[in-house]
C-alpha cells in the first residue's frame, strides 16, 4: 500500500464516520452516492486509461444486479458471495461488450455499446429482475441490515475495489491499459498485445460496475428495469466527464452530485426539474476548460502548489560499464522485401542485413520508404513480397507484438511515450522483465534521463524520444529499429546521442537500424549504410564509401541528372 | 528598400513552442513585393513551424508577423487568409474526397486560371485529388492556393518526393506569381530547388537563422550553404 | 409482410431524418450530437401546442422547424465559440448535457402526458394492395427522400457544400484557403436542428406524443447513422427505414417479438465488424 492509498482509506474511513451520525434518509442517500460513484470510476478508468467510451456501464451494473437477485432467490448462496459473483457475471458481458473494440474505435465504439445497453434492456431488463413477480427482494446480509452498517459495507467495498483496481494499474496488466489508451502502435512496440490489453480493461470495468450493481440490488431490495435504461448510461457518463474521470475524487464527486442534487433542491425548495438544467450549463460551463472535469482541475491546481521538479539522477561523472544481458543475440535478414500502399510501391525489394552489435545506417531523402521499411519488418504494414528473419527464425506472419517479443524493438518517428504513466512504469511494461534493475538504471544513466518515479508528463520532448529509445534496449533486443531519434537535437545533444547508441552496442551486442537524417550522427555511429530512394536502394556498404557515392549527394541535395 | 512602403510579409523575433520545446527562436525576416525567399534546413529545423505561425495553424508563442504593414499575429486563419496570404501546406494538403475542379472551387469560383498553369490537370477535373500522382496533387494545391490571388504565398516543400521535371514545372508558376507581384516565402529541404526560385536563402539549423544571402552569390559558391546546411559530413563526403 | 413496411414507413422516415442531422453534424464538424431528437421533440411539442390553440397545422409546423432550427444554431454557436479547440469526444460529452438539460426543460414547459398528434390530412389513406397507407405517411416518406436528395444535391453540387465537405476534411487547411468554417458550422447545426423538428412532426401521428419517448427515438437514429459510418447520408436513410420495418415486422413474431429491440443493434454491429475485418491501427505513422 503506497502513502497515497492510505490516505485514501483515511478519508474513505472519515467521511463514513461523518456520515454515520446523519438520518437514516441521508444514509441511505449516502450509500446511493457511493454505489453511484463505483460506477462513475468503473467508466472512469476505463476512459482515462484506455480511451475507450463505454455508454452501457448501468447495463454492466444491471447484470451484477440481476445475477445477484437470481442467486439469492434460486440458490441458498449467501448475499455476501452473491455479491462477489455478481460481479463477477458481469466480466463474460464485459468482454464480449469489448470485442468490437478491437476493430471499432472513438464514437463507433460507444454507439456500439449505447446499443449495446438497449439490448439487454429490451432482452432481458424489460422482462423482469429475478423475483418480480413474486415480490421478492434481495436480503440485506445479516451483519449489515441497518442503513448505517449498510453503508459501511458499501463503503468497504467501494475501498477494496479502488484498492484493487490501484493495485492492477500499478503492475504490468493496468500499465498496458494506459499503454494501449495512448497508442496500438506503441503497445506493440513494446511487445503486448492490444487485444489482452483492451479486453483486460473492459473486464476490470465490468467486474466494478457489476458489483456496484449487485450492491444497489441488496440496497433497495429489487432492480427495475427503470433504473437501467441505456439514457442512465448516457447520463453518469456525462456526469463522471464533468467531475472527473481521471480520479476516485472525480467518482466520488459524480456520486455526491447525483444524489445530493435532488436533496439540495429539496431544501431549497426549488422544483426537481431545474437540477439537470443547471448540470447542463454547468457540465458545459466544466468541459468548456478541458476535457479533465472539475476534480482533474483542483488536482491540477494542487500539483502546482506542491509541484516539484523532476526529479535528476544524482550526478553521474562515470558511467561505466554494465554486463550484457544473458539473451542470446541473433542477426536480422530482409531479403527482396515489398510494400504497396494501393497503386504506389513504397518498398521495392530491398535487401539487408543488421548482425548483432552493428549500427546500419538507413538514410535517403524523404519518401524514400525508411520507415515503411521499419513498419514491414516490425509487422506494422502487409508485405506484398520478400523474407523477414531473425536469426534462424523466420517472422513472417507473425502479428507485431510477437515479432517484438522474438526480439526486435522499434521507436516510431513521431513520439508515443505515454504520458500518464512514471518511467519506471513505462519501462517495467516494456523491458518484459529481460533487464535487470541495475540495467535499466544504466540505460536511463546513459541516456541521461531522470529517475524512475519521475512522470513522463514531465520530461520535454527531446527527453520523451530518448525514452523511447531506453524502452527499446530495455527489453534487449537482437535488433533495434530507430526512426530519427536525433530529429530537433542541437549538435551537442545529436553527440551524445551517438555516444549512447554505440555504447549500447558495444556492451550488450545489439544490433541497430537507424533511420536518420542528421549525417553527422550517422558517420559517428553507423559501420555501414543503406541508401533509399523512391523504395529502392541506390548505395549500400561501408558508411563513409557510400556517402562519397555521387548519387546519394544527388538525392540529398536533389541536384539534377544524377547518374545511372 | 528605402521606400516608405512597408514590406508585404514581415516576421520579427518570431517564436513558436511545440510540447513545451521552443522550435522556431527569434526568427526575423522580411519579404517584398515581387521578391522569392527561401528557407532551407535539414528536418526538424522549425521550417514548417514557422511558417505555419505566419499563416496561423500554430500559435506564435512571441514576436510579431505583419502583412502589409497590419499586424496579423492574433488574427485568425481565415482573416489573414482574406488579407491575401495564400499557404500550400505541407505534404500535398488537397482535399482528398474532392475532385479537382472542387479542390479548387474551395478557394475561387473561377478555375480557368488554374488550368491554364498547369493544362494536364483539365483532363482530370473530375477525378477525386486522391487519385492523382503526386505531382498532380501537388500542383493542384499550388493551383488552389494560386487562383485565390494571395499577395504573400508560403510554400511548404514544394518538392516532397517528386521528380526533378515536376519540380520544374511548380517553380515554374512559383516565378510567374511572384513576376506579377507577389511576395514567396518558401521552405525547402533541397537546396538545389531553393537556389533555382529564390532571390534569398536563408538556412535555418534549430529554429535559428544561421546563414542568410543573396541566391546568386551562392550559386557562385555553394559551398558555404553546402556547410551551414549538413555539416561536417558534406566536407568530408565533399572531399 | 407488406403490412408490416407500410406500418413501418411513418417510423422510419423519422429514424432516417434522425440518423441524417447525426450524420450531417458529425461529418461536418466533428460533435456527435446525442441531444439532436430532443431539438427535434421541443419543435414538434412547440406545433402541437400551437396546434392545440388554433393554429393552422402548416403555419404551427412552419414554427415548429424555426424552433428546431433556432436551437440547433445557437448550440452550433455555443460549439463554434467555446468548444473549437475541444477534443471530440468532449464535445459529445457537451451535448448528453445539453440533451439532458432540454429534456428537464421540456418536462417543464410540455408536461408529462402524452398529447393527441393530429395529422395533417385529417386521417385520410389510399389502399394499396390491400393495405392502407395514409397520405401522413406517404408524406413522411417524401420529406425523408427530399431531404436525403437535398443534402446530397448541396453537398456536391453547390460551392457551399463543396465547402463544407472541405472543412469536413481538414478544417484547418480549409480555413486558410479562405473557407469560414465558423459560420459554416453555425450553419449546418441550424439545418440539422429544422430537419430534427421535421423527423419529429412527422413521427408524431404514427404513436402517442409524449416527450421523453419521442426523445428515446435516438437510439435508432444513432443506429442508422452508424450503419452510414457517421458519413453516408443515404446509407443513414435507408437503413432507418430498415430499422423500423425490422421492428414492426419482428413484432409479429411472439417468440422474437421480445427481442426485436436487438435485431438492428446486431444487425449493425456485424455489418461494421465485417467492414473492418482487415487488422488495422488506431493511428496513422
Amino acid at each position: 500500500m503506497t502513502r497515497a492509498d492510505a490516505r485514501f482509506v483515511a478519508v474513505a474511513i472519515l467521511s463514513g464516520v461523518a456520515i454515520s451520525y446523519m438520518s437514516d434518509f441521508r444514509i441511505f442517500l449516502a450509500t446511493g452516492a457511493i454505489i453511484t460513484a463505483v460506477i462513475a470510476r468503473s467508466l472512469g478508468f476505463l476512459y482515462a486509461d484506455t480511451r475507450m467510451v463505454s455508454l452501457c456501464q448501468m447495463s454492466l451494473a444491471g447484470v451484477g444486479g440481476w445475477t445477484v437477485g437470481w442467486l439469492t432467490l434460486n440458490t441458498g448462496v449467501p448475499v455476501e458471495v452473491a455479491l462477489l459473483l455478481g460481479g463477477v457475471a458481469a466480466v463474460p458481458v464485459g468482454v464480449v461488450v469489448g470485442l468490437p473494440a478491437l476493430r471499432l474505435r472513438g464514437v463507433d465504439f460507444a454507439v456500439v455499446t449505447l446499443g449495446f445497453a438497449a439490448a439487454i434492456q429490451v432482452a432481458v431488463f424489460n422482462r423482469g429482475f429475478p423475483g418480480t413477480r413474486t415480490n421478492f427482494t434481495v436480503p440485506r446480509p445479516s451483519a449489515a441490515v441497518s442503513e448505517v452498517r449498510f453503508l459501511w459495507l458499501a463503503l468497504v467495498v467501494a475501498v477494496l475495489l479502488e484498492l484493487g483496481l490501484r493495485l492492477l494499474r500499478r503492475r504490468s496488466v493496468g500499465i498496458r491499459w494506459a499503454l494501449v489508451g495512448k497508442s496500438e502502435r506503441a503497445t506493440a512496440a513494446a511487445g503486448h498485445s492490444v487485444v489482452v490489453a483492451k479486453l483486460t480493461a473492459f473486464a476490470a470495468s465490468a467486474f466494478v460496475a457489476g458489483t456496484a450493481g449487485g450492491l444497489l440490488a441488496i440496497q433497495i431490495g429489487r432492480l427495475s428495469a427503470r433504473q437501467l435504461e441505456p439514457f442512465d448510461s448516457l447520463v453518469v457518463f456525462a456526469l463522471t466527464a464533468m467531475a472527473g474521470s481521471a480520479s476516485a475524487l472525480g467518482a466520488a464527486l459524480a456520486g455526491v452530485l447525483s444524489s445530493w442534487m435532488p436533496e439540495l433542491l429539496r431544501l431549497l425548495g426549488w422544483s426537481q426539474d431545474i437540477g439537470p438544467m443547471i448540470f447542463a450549463v454547468g457540465a458545459a460551463q466544466v468541459l468548456s476548460q478541458g476535457g479533465s472535469g472539475i476534480a482533474g482541475q483542483w488536482l491540477a491546481l494542487a500539483a502546482r502548489f506542491g509541484r516539484r521538479r523532476a526529479e535528476r539522477q544524482p550526478d553521474r561523472p562515470d558511467i561505466g560499464h554494465c554486463p550484457p544481458p544473458s539473451v542470446r543475440m541473433s542477426g536480422l535478414m530482409v531479403e527482396d522485401l515489398a510494400v504497396d500502399y494501393g497503386s504506389v510501391r513504397a518498398v521495392d525489394g530491398v535487401s539487408a542485413e543488421v548482425r548483432p552489435g552493428e549500427v546500419v545506417g538507413l538514410i535517403g531523402p524523404n519518401g524514400a520508404g525508411k520507415s515503411s521499411l521499419v513498419d514491414a519488418v516490425t509487422g506494422y504494414v502487409p508485405v506484398s513480397g520478400g523474407w523477414v528473419g531473425l536469426g534462424p527464425d523466420p517472422l513472417m506472419g507473425m502479428p507485431a507484438h510477437r515479432r517484438i517479443r522474438s526480439g526486435l524493438a522499434r521507436t516510431f518517428q513521431r513520439e508515443r511515450t505515454p504520458t500518464n504513466l512514471a518511467v519506471g512504469q513505462f519501462l517495467a511494461v516494456a523491458g518484459r522483465n529481460r533487464t535487470s534493475v541495475s540495467q535499466r538504471d544504466w540505460l536511463l544513466a546513459l541516456f541521461d534521463l531522470p529517475a524512475p518515479v519521475t512522470a513522463i508528463a514531465q520530461l520535454d520532448s527531446a527527453e520523451r524520444r530518448r525514452l523511447e529509445l531506453v524502452a527499446a534496449f530495455s527489453s534487449a533486443p537482437s535488433v533495434a529499429l530507430v526512426d530519427e531519434p536525433a530529429a530537433g537535437l542541437t549538435d551537442e545533444e545529436s553527440g551524445r546521442l551517438g555516444s549512447a547508441l554505440r555504447a549500447v552496442t558495444e556492451e550488450w551486442g545489439v544490433g541497430i537500424l537507424l533511420i536518420e537524417h542528421d549525417l553527422r550522427l550517422v558517420r559517428q555511429v553507423c559501420q555501414s549504410l543503406i541508401v533509399l530512394d523512391r523504395g529502392v536502394v541506390i548505395a549500400a556498404g561501408p558508411t563513409q564509401q557510400a556517402l562519397a557515392d555521387p548519387r546519394v549527394m544527388a538525392s540529398y541535395l536533389g541536384v539534377e541528372g544524377e547518374s545511372p | 528598400m528605402s521606400s516608405a512602403k512597408p514590406p508585404v510579409l514581415a516576421v520579427r523575433d518570431l517564436v513558436v513552442v511545440r510540447g513545451g520545446v521552443p522550435v522556431v527562436r527569434r526568427v526575423t525576416l522580411e519579404v517584398g513585393t515581387s521578391e522569392v525567399m527561401a528557407i532551407v534546413g535539414p528536418n526538424g529545423s522549425g521550417k514548417t513551424s514557422m511558417l505555419e505561425a505566419v499563416s496561423g495553424v500554430v500559435k506564435a508563442s512571441g514576436g510579431s508577423v505583419a502583412l502589409h504593414g497590419s499586424d496579423i499575429t492574433r488574427a485568425s486563419r481565415r482573416r489573414r487568409s482574406r488579407l491575401g496570404l495564400g499557404h500550400v501546406r505541407q505534404g500535398r494538403a488537397v482535399f482528398s474526397d474532392l475532385s479537382v475542379e472542387e479542390n479548387l472551387r474551395v478557394a475561387a469560383r473561377d478555375t480557368d486560371p488554374a488550368y491554364e498553369m498547369f493544362p494536364e490537370l483539365r483532363a482530370r477535373s473530375g477525378t477525386p485529388a486522391r487519385e492523382l500522382s503526386g505531382g498532380e496533387q501537388q500542383m493542384l494545391v499550388l493551383a488552389r492556393t494560386l487562383i485565390a490571388r494571395p499577395s504573400c504565398l508560403l510554400i511548404d516543400e514544394i518538392s516532397l518526393g517528386l521528380a526533378p521535371t515536376v519540380v520544374r514545372r511548380l517553380t515554374g508558376a512559383v516565378k510567374e506569381a511572384a513576376r506579377a507581384g507577389a511576395a514567396v516565402l518558401l521552405v525547402e529541404q533541397y537546396t538545389s530547388v531553393a537556389l533555382d526560385v529564390a532571390d534569398v536563402v536563408s538556412v535555418l539549423v534549430r529554429g535559428e537563422t544561421v546563414l542568410s544571402e543573396r541566391a546568386d552569390v551562392l550559386r557562385e559558391d555553394p559551398r558555404e550553404l553546402q556547410r551551414a546546411y549538413m555539416g561536417a559530413a558534406a566536407d568530408a563526403a565533399g572531399k | 409482410m407488406i403490412r408490416s413496411l407500410a406500418a413501418s414507413l411513418g417510423s422510419g422516415a423519422a429514424y432516417a431524418l434522425f440518423g441524417v442531422c447525426i450524420v450531417l453534424v458529425y461529418r461536418l464538424t466533428g460533435t456527435l450530437n446525442f441531444a439532436i431528437t430532443a431539438v427535434g421533440a421541443v419543435g414538434a411539442f412547440t406545433m402541437l401546442v400551437l396546434v392545440e390553440t388554433g393554429t393552422a397545422i402548416v403555419a404551427a409546423a412552419a414554427v415548429a422547424v424555426a424552433m428546431g432550427a433556432a436551437i440547433g444554431a445557437l448550440m452550433g454557436t455555443l460549439f463554434a465559440t467555446w468548444f473549437r479547440d475541444s477534443e471530440r469526444l468532449t464535445r459529445s460529452t457537451v451535448t448528453i448535457a445539453v440533451l439532458l438539460g432540454l429534456l428537464a426543460a421540456g418536462f417543464r414547459v410540455f408536461g408529462d402526458n402524452p398529447r393527441v398528434a393530429r395529422p395533417f390530412f385529417g386521417g385520410r389513406f389510399e389502399e394499396i394492395a390491400g393495405v392502407r397507407v395514409t397520405y401522413d405517411t406517404a408524406m413522411a416518406v417524401l420529406v425523408a427522400l427530399a431531404v436525403g436528395t437535398a443534402a446530397s444535391l448541396v453537398m456536391h453540387r453547390t460551392r457551399v457544400g463543396i465547402r463544407l465537405r472541405a472543412m469536413a476534411e481538414d478544417p484547418v487547411t480549409a480555413e486558410v484557403d479562405g473557407v469560414p468554417v465558423g459560420g459554416l458550422t453555425v450553419a449546418v447545426w441550424g439545418v440539422s436542428g429544422a430537419i430534427a423538428a421535421l423527423g419529429a412532426i412527422l413521427v408524431g401521428p404514427s404513436r402517442p406524443a409524449a416527450f421523453a419517448p419521442l426523445v428515446f427515438l435516438l437510439l435508432p437514429g444513432l443506429a442508422a447513422a452508424l450503419a452510414g459510418r457517421f458519413s453516408r447520408v443515404w446509407t443513414t436513410l435507408g437503413t432507418g427505414f430498415v430499422i423500423a420495418f425490422l421492428e414492426a415486422h419482428s413484432g409479429r413474431f411472439s417468440d422474437i417479438s421480445r427481442y426485436r429491440g436487438t435485431i438492428p443493434f446486431l444487425f449493425i454491429l456485424g455489418l461494421l465488424l465485417w467492414q473492418r475485418r482487415a487488422e488495422s491501427w488506431d493511428d496513422a505513422r
